[in-house]
């Protein structure tokens, strides 16, 4: 700063020489007033006190306006290359009397820096977006009309461990395989959006998103920003959020749960064989009574067994190790398989339960062992909600016109509280929350409905408080599973999610 | 009810009446082997147990049995190292070989040779009775 010098030099000499001539104004007033015109001190007094603070007013006003002189023009040099302040005219140095060469430094240094920030990557118009883009952590993914991948910065292919090259101009869908805690999906969204708006942003926690070993399932926060027409041609850009750390302690509980749940099987199974080994050499030998303890015993000790496998299947569904292997069954034979299982239970309870097949059904195409697990569930429910005067469960099935093989258990119990209903497939710890007591169902019909779900179907419940409730799912008919899936290598394989899948299984 | 459908059934399985089948239990839980050779005993088979997976093995690879029933945790070798050993190795293994554990992750997560097993049993899933009707199944 050469020039600051020679700046401040100026000002010291200009405050100086204006005082200096200030004094000897006074001075000169006083030699005249006292000496020649020989005034009485009094007026001298009024008249010098007035000449004081009149120049006073006189420097204060004109200095003032001279140093901020140069302080106005640099900030017209920032204005004038300031993007934002386009309408500033360029500063004239010419009439500034103090500190020009300090002025002329500054701006010409203000102007260099200007120009190189314009041609640095940090700020630039469109063609460098993307340096800009790739400077950034966290994945960011742009997608056209079609959802075809136009643009998948660096954070993004690291997070998701393929090359850009590998993913640019491909389906979203193909790459991105996301699951959503709720009904609420993206897909849902950007159709919603499509029709209603031109510009909106959205953002879901708790995402899944699976990809290949070694980086296995990875949980995000994410926020997608729809545009109707961009100038890019950019429909949506979705930005992800990696919490996988944070939301992984859930999966530590879960797999807690699978280690319990081992646990507990080697007990159980002993449980079940010495009451078996029991119910063997004893069975001739009991009175009524004690026979009758016998068989409350077996039936317990297989609820418990029952119980288990819930726990079980549950924290499969929850980290997606749950799949079905759909193939062709007898429909009407899994239901009297499912109502023999539960037989020897619904005696104990004093419960018939009443099932006539229609001869007009289809084969249908599930996962015998899962459904086999919604229909115990279901009627095991229903025993123990008919309370003690409804001694009748009614299971019937029939086809739909919409074709789907739909089944219904109904009882005459109890009933549930429509406040209740609502939540009533969710796990069991939510309706803890509520206070509202639903005894042991919610386990069993949180895992019904992903099975239900997994194999194509619905599930639902219709139910009045003291009137009883009857449960309703339905399932696919073979040939529409065989139809609607591609036969891959591995046959027909369907993963059950506690997740609902981004897009649904028949892709459009 | 059951019991008296065991008796015919080991008759008739066969008609002749010479061949007892012999079973393998590699099982090192005292009470669950103590339950299931006392049910097999009932229902016709000849039982051996055996508590340690690498002397299944060597029962396994000398003797002939019609059923060798495999834990899958069991001290030394595990099950299904038994059972790889099995189809690698014994060119004549006519033996079933059915998995009973406890330790199940899943059909999917089941490793490949496990999926070569004869059968799987979830034993918590099933009485000792029942263990006797499935084997009276497998042929």
């Amino acid at each position: 700063m050469k020039y600051f010098k020679s700046f401040k030099r100026g000002v010291q000499l200009h405050l100086g020489l204006i005082l200096l001539i200030n004094n000897l104004l006074l001075v000169a007033i006083y030699i005249v007033g006292a000496q020649l015109l020989d005034l009485p001190s009094s007026m001298l007094a009024i008249i010098l006190a007035a000449t004081a603070l009149l120049s006073m007013l006189i420097i204060t006003f004109v200095s003032t306006n001279y140093l901020s002189k140069p302080m106005d023009t640099i900030g017209r040099a920032v204005n004038y290359v300031s993007p934002d302040k386009s309408d500033y005219a360029a500063p004239v140095l010419d009439d500034l009397r103090l500190g020009r060469e300090l002025v002329a430094e500054l701006s010409r240094e203000v102007y260099s820096i200007a120009s190189s920030v314009k041609n640095s990557p940090l700020i630039s118009s469109a063609p460098n977006e993307n340096v800009l883009m790739n400077s950034l952590s966290i994945p960011i993914i742009m997608m056209d009309k079609s959802q075809k991948i136009t643009f998948i910065n660096t954070a993004a292919s690291n997070f998701i461990g393929k090359a850009a090259t590998e993913i640019i101009n491909k389906n979203m869908y193909d790459v991105f395989d996301f699951s959503f805690s709720s009904d609420d999906t993206y897909d849902s969204w950007l159709n919603q959006t499509r029709t209603n708006s031109a510009v909106a942003s959205k953002s879901w926690s708790h995402v899944r998103l699976p990809l290949a070993d070694p980086t296995g399932l990875k949980q995000i926060d994410m926020t997608a920003s729809y545009s109707l027409d961009s100038a890019t041609g950019t429909e949506v850009t979705l930005t992800l959020y990696d919490r996988t750390l944070d939301y992984s302690k859930d999966d530590a509980s879960i797999s807690f749960v699978a280690i319990a749940v081992h646990e507990l099987r080697n007990p159980v199974t002993l449980l079940r064989g010495y009451i078996d080994v029991f119910e063997e050499e004893l069975s001739g030998k009991l009175n009524v009574e004690l026979a009758d303890f016998m068989i409350k015993m077996q039936v317990a000790a297989g609820q418990l067994s029952t119980f288990i496998n819930n726990i079980l299947n549950v924290s499969r569904v929850e980290n997606d190790k749950l799949s079905l292997e759909l193939s062709e069954q007898k429909w009407p034979d899994i239901i009297q398989g499912a109502i023999n299982g539960i037989s020897m239970r619904a005696k104990v309870h004093n419960k018939i339960i009443e099932f006539v097949a229609p001869t007009n059904l289809p084969t249908v195409g599930v996962d015998s062992v899962s459904i086999y697990e919604v229909l115990s569930n279901l009627l095991d429910n229903a025993i123990k909600y008919s309370g003690d005067n409804a001694g009748k469960i009614v299971v019937s099935t029939l086809l739909t016109k919409d074709g789907l093989v739909e089944t219904k258990i109904q009882d005459f119990g109890v009933g549930i509280s429509s406040n209740v209903l609502p939540k009533l497939f969710e796990k069991f710890y939510r309706n803890h929350r509520t206070q509202t007591s639903v005894g042991g169902t919610g386990l069993g019909l949180f895992l019904s409905k992903a099975i239900v779900n997994a194999h194509g179907g619905n599930i639902w419940v219709d139910s009045k408080e003291g009137q009883g409730s009857t449960f309703g799912f339905t399932v696919l008919p073979y040939v529409m599973v065989a139809n609607k899936l591609k036969p891959g290598n591995d046959g027909i394989t369907r993963n059950a999610h506690g997740w609902i899948k981004n897009h649904s299984l028949y892709r459009r | 009810m059951l019991k008296s459908a065991k008796i015919p059934l080991m008759d008739t399985a066969t008609d002749n009446t010479k061949t007892v089948r012999k079973v393998l239990c590699v099982e090192d839980e005292f009470f669950i082997s103590e339950l299931y050779s006392r049910a097999l005993t009932r229902g016709g088979y000849q039982v051996e147990v055996v508590t340690d997976g690498l002397k299944g093995l060597a029962m396994a690879m000398t003797n002939d049995y019609d059923i060798i029933l495999l834990d899958i945790m069991v001290p030394n070798m595990t099950g299904i190292d038994i059972l790889r050993h099995l189809r690698e190795e014994k060119a004549d293994l006519r033996a079933k070989i059915i998995i009973t554990t406890n330790l199940d992750q899943g059909k999917e997560n089941r490793t490949d040779i496990e999926k070569h097993a004869d059968g799987y049993i979830i034993k918590a899933e099933i009485t000792p009775r029942q263990l006797v009707e499935f084997l009276d199944n497998i042929k």
